[in-house]
C-alpha cells in the first residue's frame, strides 16, 4: 500500500500486527513489528514524502512476517552514521533506525543517496 | 475507516478527560489540541487526564507529537496525567530511546483522577 500522510502509516502498522497475529507470534511480537513499521513509514513521510509498504508471511518454521518500506527519496547519505544510536540532525529524533532494528528479528537497509531507500524487516520471535 | 482515530472530551469535576483511541495521528492531535486548548480557556481545568488504553501503536515521533499539545495544556496551568499506556507501546518506545522523562503517567483513568484531587 501507499504511505502518503500519518493517517495510511497508522493503517500500515495496524496491517503489520494483524499479519503478525496471523502468522501465530506472539502479541508483544506484532506490537513490536507495528511499531517498528511505524517508525519507518514516519520517516518516508519526514524525508521521502511518499512511499510505499508491503507486507508477507513466509510460510517458514518458525512463520516468519516481512514488512518493506521503500521510497523514491534523497536516500541516505551516510547509513553507518544513520545506524549509530543518538545521530539527530537539526534537533529532530533523527531517523531511528537502530532503535527500529532493535525491535524485530531482521533488518536490512539499502539505500542510495538522490535514489530512495529501501528497508526490509522480519519478526519470526 | 478503519484506522481512523478520534478523541471526545469528557468532564470529570474539575478535570477533563480525553480517551484517546486508535493511531495517534496528526489530524487527531491538531483536532485534540483545538479542543482541549479551547476547552481550557472556556471552562479551566486543574488536570487533564489522557486516556490512552484505546491507543495499541505508538512510534517515537507520535509520542513527541503528544507532548506537543500535553506541553500547551501545561502552559496553561493544567497538570496532565497519561494513563492506560498499553505494555506494548510502553515496550516499545523503551527500545526505541524515545524521551519517556517527561511525562507524568498511572495506571488507571481512576488512580490519575484520585491523585489530581489531591489529598
Amino acid at each position: 500500500m501507499r504511505i502518503e500522510s500519518t493517517a495510511n502509516a497508522a493503517l500500515a502498522s495496524i496491517v503489520a500486527r494483524d499479519f503478525a497475529e496471523r502468522a501465530g507470534l506472539a502479541p508483544a511480537s506484532g506490537a513490536a513489528l507495528a511499531t517498528a513499521t511505524s517508525e519507518l513509514c514516519t520517516n518516508v513521510l519526514k524525508y521521502a514524502g511518499t512511499g510505499w509498504v508491503t507486507f508477507r508471511i513466509l510460510d517458514s518454521e518458525p512463520p516468519r512476517v516481512e514488512v518493506v518500506v521503500e521510497d523514491r527519496g534523497p536516500g541516505i547519505a551516510d547509513i553507518d552514521q544513520a545506524m549509530r544510536d543518538h545521530v539527530s540532525t537539526g534537533g529532530t529524533l533523527g531517523l531511528g533506525l537502530p532503535g527500529t532494528k532493535r525491535l524485530v528479528d531482521s533488518f536490512e537497509l539499502r539505500s542510495e543517496e538522490g535514489a530512495g531507500t529501501w528497508v526490509r524487516i522480519a519478526k519470526y520471535r | 475507516m478503519r484506522g481512523e482515530g478520534r478523541a471526545v472530551l469528557q468532564r470529570v469535576g474539575n478535570a477533563v478527560l480525553v480517551p484517546v483511541q486508535g493511531p495517534v495521528t496528526h489530524d487527531l492531535l491538531a483536532g485534540l489540541r483545538r479542543d482541549l486548548l479551547g476547552h481550557l480557556a472556556q471552562a479551566g481545568a486543574s488536570g487533564v487526564v489522557f486516556d490512552l488504553s484505546g491507543v495499541e501503536v505508538m512510534d517515537a515521533d507520535d509520542f513527541a507529537q503528544l507532548r506537543r499539545v500535553v506541553d500547551a495544556a501545561t502552559l496553561m496551568g493544567a497538570t496532565v496525567v497519561l494513563v492506560g499506556i498499553q505494555p506494548g507501546v510502553a515496550a516499545g518506545l523503551v527500545v526505541l530511546d524515545a524521551d519517556i522523562d517527561w511525562p507524568r503517567t498511572a495506571l488507571t483513568v481512576d488512580s490519575a483522577l484520585k491523585e489530581l484531587q489531591g489529598p
